[in-house]
């Protein structure tokens, strides 16, 4: 019997309810002190096509989904078909046996048939209820507590009155009853609830990474809707007036970035979001923010294009497009988390940042780091304390003064700036050239030292940033260098490695601007066998490390199908390579 | 007329546009607006787009804000949210706030933030040196048209209307003292405020000069029987063009301003609001 090791799919046509299946299951597991992980697949429409949610548990923590399937639950003739060759060895799926009176599987798994439109129709209410059956059926062949998905059903159903949380409650039974009466010790795989759970939140990049923004002081949001961002306007939106926080769906993305650079140029902290088509018209107002020393905090969740491209799949397409965007070359951070915790940490310290160097802040995540849920702590605030910077309040300032010098040269880069509506700090600011009042000044040197103070406030926040360090054994056989998600899978792929007895260890580079040339170039040289691992089709990461060190990765492995990597591609990878010749690995 | 007052708003760097041009009529319309309804310098936020008027944020001694082409009013929005105890006024030219920026023009007025919008409008696009704009009259020949402009110029006061602003109006840069009076009532109105500003540009616009303006304009309010709170009266007026063309209020209602529909806003100001003490612990509850 394998207890609590199992990686689960269910599937069926958009309108099914597969998300909020695939969520309750996940949360109840969660809420036994069970690690879980979620991913889901699903096209862009909003009824039918084939969908799927997949929920990965253990009770050692998880850093990855996987494409393994052990159980299937099948809500349609479709999934049954799309997945029975996936499921493991051993696995099962459970499936509508009104569907396939006469199902055939395969070798090696098993069979579970069970009546579920009928039980829902006749035991619940009716057949709206059937992923009720269905996870309730999922949790009785897994010899689960059904108290857990109980409790969340009445949670998610309370409000509509006991009349509906009875017959989810009978639903759920129904599909329990089934599998225990039918299949009891049928099947290789259980799930028991840890003594003394712990609480843990099961959580998703993007609800991670609003909670940041939230105690980082974001005050004001404007955003337009674009898939897979919009979870941030809807976060921000529901908690609004809970954290008095105005959030504005506006008329498009250059809509939303102007408004927030309005916003912080009175001294409010704000943010936008959006995925690289919406950026893409943001572009000119980056150079703004650059230009007017106002800090914005920018957040791209990343999809494939180009164009439209593949619009609810994940990648790392746009590296490129956030370090360079704009004309000429403006002053900014870009920085990219590789789980929900980075999400939190690096989405308070982007309003830190913002605010203190006076530059907007891009935070690069992806479609799959912002939509999977995962196991997490509670995040530790103790340390995180705002900084204002340098921000000048009437009691800082000269009332007698008519203006203030507010583009001033210094050492660091940054000027102070006044609060708007303060007395003695006026001052104009302006996308033409300027001196230190804000007047448009094209004279040489005064357009040398502005141009070198902006950029010098990159260095600046480079000293100030915590440099990049290897994770696992030093001096291993194997140096990945990556960036954003697939942190996840290389970790676990570094401990299918070590069962090889290959030492591999993780490079992951968390800030493109400013880079850390020295300390990267530092780890690299030392390094055995370097692979670089992206979801992008060039290797924008490693061309970068060329760029800014010298050094060449010539093994990159590259994947732009729009899924996110699972540790067993990134291990079979690795070890077709070894012992090769190194050559430039073919995009898989 | 009152007297006016020492102009605390004078700048100390001085306009760059050319002699005679009509928006030095306009800075000074600002200018003594601001100082006869009182307000302090510091507590005026000025944007402006890009065009020629638009440099006018470096020449009224106020926090100023000299941004892109097309994008001042998501910018003067966002000031205002972020600190609505401050003035927000926003101005810009034809081509920035009719063409570029026509999105965000009807979107801000439906949204009727409090600002005040000032829409420099000569017809022809002057820092880029006399191309047609989106409201050149039809056949107009410019250096982007030789041939005359083919399309039907774009009414701003009956997109107004069409677009939910709660005060509606035109002005001419050659009368000072009537737009002083618009500016005024534009900035006093709780809402969003669009004035219209017929300015000659001397240099690149040769058939809407100031004689052509003064020839035709009259004054809307002077008429007793005009009415501000009737739209379609409003509407039809809109319509008039040719050989009279009315300046003064055309429209104005109250209706509740973005601020007042944010409870967000209803304490403070969101600047002036604490940042350093968020409890962000209900949240992650509800991920339990």
């Amino acid at each position: 019997m394998i207890t609590n090791n199992l990686s689960w799919l269910i599937g069926g046509e958009a309108g099914q309810g597969l998300e909020s299946a695939g969520h309750m299951f996940a949360l109840v597991l969660n809420r036994g002190g069970l690690f879980v992980i979620t991913n889901a697949e699903y096209p862009s429409l909003i009824r039918g096509g084939h969908n799927y949610n997949k929920v990965r548990v253990s009770d050692k923590p998880l850093t990855c989904h996987t494409n393994d399937v052990d159980l299937v639950c099948a809500l349609n003739k479709e999934t049954f078909e799309k997945h029975i060759d996936e499921i493991s060895n051993g696995g099962g799926i459970i499936y509508d046996s009104a569907d396939f009176p006469d199902a055939k599987g395969k070798d090696g798994v098993n069979l579970f048939g069970i009546p579920m439109a009928e039980l829902a129709k006749t035991k619940g209410g009716g057949i709206i209820m059937k992923n009720v059956v269905a996870i309730g059926a999922c949790i009785g062949l897994l010899d689960y507590d059904l108290n857990y998905f109980k409790e969340a059903l009445k949670q998610t159903f309370g409000r509509k009155g006991d009349e509906i949380v009875n017959s989810n409650y009978n639903a759920a039974q129904a599909g329990y009853d089934y599998m225990q009466e039918n299949y009891k010790g049928k099947f290789g795989y259980n799930l028991a609830a840890m003594k003394d759970a712990k609480q843990r939140m099961l959580i998703q990049g993007n609800d991670a990474f609003c909670i940041g923004a939230i105690k980082g002081g974001c005050k004001l949001v404007a955003e337009y809707p674009m898939t897979p961002s919009s979870s941030i306007l809807h976060f921000m939106a529901e908690h609004s007036r809970e954290y008095n926080v105005v959030v504005k769906h506006v008329e498009d993305e250059i809509s939303a970035i102007n408004t927030i650079i309005g916003a912080s140029a009175v001294g409010i902290r704000s943010l936008t979001a959006t995925s690289g088509g919406g950026f893409s018209l943001m572009v000119e107002a980056v150079g703004l923010a650059g230009m007017i020393e106002t800090g914005i905090v920018i957040v791209n969740v990343q999809r494939p294009g180009p164009s439209t491209g593949l619009p609810t799949r994940t990648g790392h397409p746009d590296l490129r497009l956030m370090m360079h965007a704009s004309q000429d070359e403006s002053p900014r951070m870009v920085v990219a988390p590789g789980d929900p915790e980075e999400c939190f940490d690096l989405g308070f310290q982007a309003f830190n940042v913002a605010d203190k160097y006076q530059i907007p802040v891009m935070f690069l995540s992806d479609k799959y780091l912002s939509e999977s849920e995962r196991s997490v702590d509670f995040f530790d605030t103790k340390e995180l304390e705002i900084d204002r910077g340098k921000l000048l309040l009437e009691k800082d300032l000269d009332p007698k003064e008519d203006r203030y010098p507010r583009y001033k040269d210094s050492p660091d880069g940054i000027s102070a700036r006044p609060l708007a509506g303060e007395k003695g700090g006026i001052f104009t600011c302006t996308s033409d050239e300027h001196n230190d009042y804000g007047d448009i000044v094209e004279d040489i040197p005064n357009r040398l030292e502005k141009m070198n103070k902006r950029m010098r406030k990159i260095d600046t926040l480079r000293k100030g940033l915590p440099a990049p360090k290897l994770i696992g054994p030093a001096n291993a056989d194997i140096t990945f260098v990556s960036w954003g998600s697939p942190k996840g899978s290389i970790l676990e792929a570094i401990e299918l490695l070590a069962k090889d007895d290959v030492s591999a260890n993780f490079l992951q580079i968390k800030y493109f601007i400013p880079f850390h040339s020295e300390e990267v170039a530092k780890i690299l040289g030392k390094a055995k066998r370097i692979v670089d691992v992206e979801e992008n089709f060039s290797g924008q990461l490693a061309d970068l490390i060329r760029e800014k060190t010298g050094i060449f990765i010539e093994e990159r492995i590259l994947d732009y199908s729009g899924r996110p990597f699972t540790a067993k591609q990134i291990y079979n990878e690795v070890k077709l390579k070894t012992g090769q010749a190194s050559s430039k690995t073919v995009p898989v | 007329m009152a007297s006016i007052k020492k102009a605390s708003f004078d700048s100390v760097a001085k306009p760059d546009w050319c002699p005679g041009c009509g928006l030095f009529g306009i800075q000074m319309a600002i200018k003594q607006a601001l100082t006869e309804l009182g307000l302090e310098p510091h507590k005026v936020f000025f944007v402006t787009g890009i065009g020629c008027g638009s440099k006018a944020s470096h020449w009224v001694n106020a926090y100023g804000m000299h941004t892109l082409h097309g994008r001042s009013l998501p910018i003067a929005t966002g000031a205002k949210l972020g600190n609505h105890s401050l003035t927000v006024i926003d101005m810009g030219g034809d081509g920035d706030g009719y063409g570029i920026g026509i999105g965000h023009f009807m979107h801000t007025m439906r949204r009727n933030i409090d600002l005040l919008y000032m829409v420099n409008d000569n017809q022809i696009y002057g820092l880029t040196k006399g191309q047609a704009s989106p409201t050149s009259e039809k056949g107009m020949k410019t250096k982007s048209t030789p041939f005359g402009v083919v399309e039907t110029p774009i009414n701003p006061i009956a997109l107004a209307i069409n677009s939910g602003a709660t005060f509606i109006a035109r002005g001419f840069a050659g009368d000072i003292v009537h737009l002083k009076w618009l500016i005024m009532e534009g900035i006093k109105h709780k809402g969003f405020s669009l004035i219209d500003i017929f300015q000659p540009c001397v240099t690149f616009n040769k058939i809407n000069t100031y004689a052509y303006f003064q020839q035709r304009v009259y004054k809307l309010n002077d008429d007793p029987n005009y009415k501000t709170n009737d739209r379609e009266a409003a509407w039809k007026k809109a319509q008039e063009g040719g050989d009279k063309l009315p300046i003064g209020i055309f429209y104005q209602e109250t209706r509740e301003i973005e601020e007042e529909a944010e409870p967000q806003l209803l304490k403070q100001p969101l600047v002036y609001q604490d940042i350093k003490n968020v409890n962000i612990e209900p949240l992650m509850k509800k991920f339990v």
